[in-house]
């Protein structure tokens, strides 16, 4: 039987085998590959659900959801421009950005708007908490305890997907140092060089190369 | 491990469960005290049939363990229908033929308690947000919407 477990710090979850229970949004969904994890670890009492102004900088809670950063005076528009891509209310009030980015999704709704404003996560690993820039986290990397991002970068956003409840196609961020791709069947990639692209039932791959491409020529690299 | 007794309040009334944590909150609703207007549409979180309200937010409860239930302050709509926000929005969907089969009605109705709760007077892209997560097969949303604004207005008695 699936089991539900309670610790008492982050650390002693850390120590734990199984998947962590933050929103709760991937866990029991049908068909999720979590839906299957026998172990289950409760963090969500641990994590912080506060916005810190830090000047340029503001370092987000992995606890907060999508809703509570959508209110949220301090998240500067182009962040609620790809929070709002998760179009349920209902998933907005339970999802949470740190299960986001740990999910790591290959239609990630956060990974490239995040990377592009510059995004560093504080983790806790077993040796004690790491400043790592978002681009070096990898899945079942540590427990992400913050993540700071810039308030002033020049983000613009791309999305394509069918309709606003369907799963992405491509998402792709840009600003002036940095570019991220999510593409489906495919992964996360960090720069252009490394962008590959697979066929499925969401499209060709020729497909996909031309949205990056468009949405690349569209941020206005060359 | 987790205690196995999980106490939370159920439309008004302390209630405990003992059980699985990892049991849907669907499941324990539906089957163990038989509050059948939670619907389970998809069972993914995709399509608003089972949301509830816990702690004054709307979710889905196809997707919610037990385990996280731990003292929250749950209502469906068998206990909202009855309060008079929720009764006025229930006779509005009636008078305004928002129903066709009725399946995604009790999630209807309280997304739209959750909107007019916090909400005077919304304006129609916010009643379109507001149940943005709620999928309705049959009838299209715009009576959905009318009857929306009608509960609004009469609850402010326009
Ligand atoms: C119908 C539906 C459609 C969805 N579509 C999309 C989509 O298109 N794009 C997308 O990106 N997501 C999608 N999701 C996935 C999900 O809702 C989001 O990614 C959400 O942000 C996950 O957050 P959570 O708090 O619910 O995570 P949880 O479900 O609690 O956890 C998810 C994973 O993250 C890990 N985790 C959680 N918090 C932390 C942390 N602080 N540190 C380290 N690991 C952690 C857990 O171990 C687990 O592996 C969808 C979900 C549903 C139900
Ligand atoms: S049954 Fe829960 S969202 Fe569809
Ligand atoms: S009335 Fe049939 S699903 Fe909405």
């Amino acid at each position: 039987m699936r089991e539900l477990i309670r610790v008492n710090s982050l650390e002693e979850a850390l120590g734990k085998k199984g998947a962590y229970l933050a929103g709760g949004t991937e866990i029991l969904r049908l068909d999720s590959p979590l839906d299957k994890a026998i172990s289950v670890i409760d963090i969500l009492p641990f994590l912080s659900k506060e916005v810190e102004d830090e000047g340029d900088w503001i370092r987000i809670g992995a606890g907060c959801t999508f809703s509570s950063l959508l209110s949220s005076a301090l998240i500067p528009s182009f962040l609620k421009e790809a929070l709002s891509y998760m179009s349920s209310p209902e998933l907005r009030e339970m999802a949470t950005i740190g299960g986001n980015i740990a999910s790591f999704r290959d239609d990630s709704f956060l990974i490239p708007t995040l990377a592009s404003a510059y995004a560093r996560l504080e983790v806790l690993l077993p040796g004690g908490k790491e400043c790592i820039p978002l681009s070096s986290f990898k899945r079942d990397g540590g427990i992400i305890l913050s993540i700071t991002v810039s308030k002033t970068a020049d983000v613009k956003n791309f999305r394509e997907s069918l309709t606003s409840h369907s799963h992405a196609v491509v998402t792709a961020a840009f600003s002036s140092e940095c570019e991220c791709y999510a593409v489906k069947g495919s992964g996360i990639f960090f720069d252009h060089d490394s962008l590959s692209f697979a066929s499925d039932m969401y499209g060709s791959a020729e497909y996909k190369r031309y949205l990056s491409e468009l949405y690349r020529s569209e941020s206005g690299r060359s | 491990m987790l205690d196995k007794k999980i106490t939370f309040t159920l439309n008004g009334k302390k209630v405990e469960f003992i059980g699985d944590p990892l049991r849907r909150l669907i499941d324990t609703l539906r089957e163990d005290f038989g509050l059948t207007g939670v619907k389970e549409g998809c069972g993914e979180g995709e399509c608003g049939a089972c949301s509830v309200i816990k702690d004054g937010k709307l979710v889905t409860s196809c997707i919610i363990p037990m385990g996280a239930v731990y003292g929250a302050d749950i209502w469906t709509i068998e206990g909202i229908r009855d309060t008079e926000l929720g009764s006025t929005i229930v006779e509005a969907f009636a008078d305004g033929g928002a129903v066709q089969c009725g399946f995604c009605i009790p999630g209807m109705v309280l997304a739209s308690y959750v909107l007019l709760k916090e909400k005077s007077d919304p304006s129609e892209e916010e009643i379109r947000q507001a149940i943005s997560g709620n999928i309705c097969r049959c009838t299209g949303y715009d009576l959905i919407v009318k009857s929306i604004r009608l509960a609004d207005e009469r609850r402010r008695g326009v």
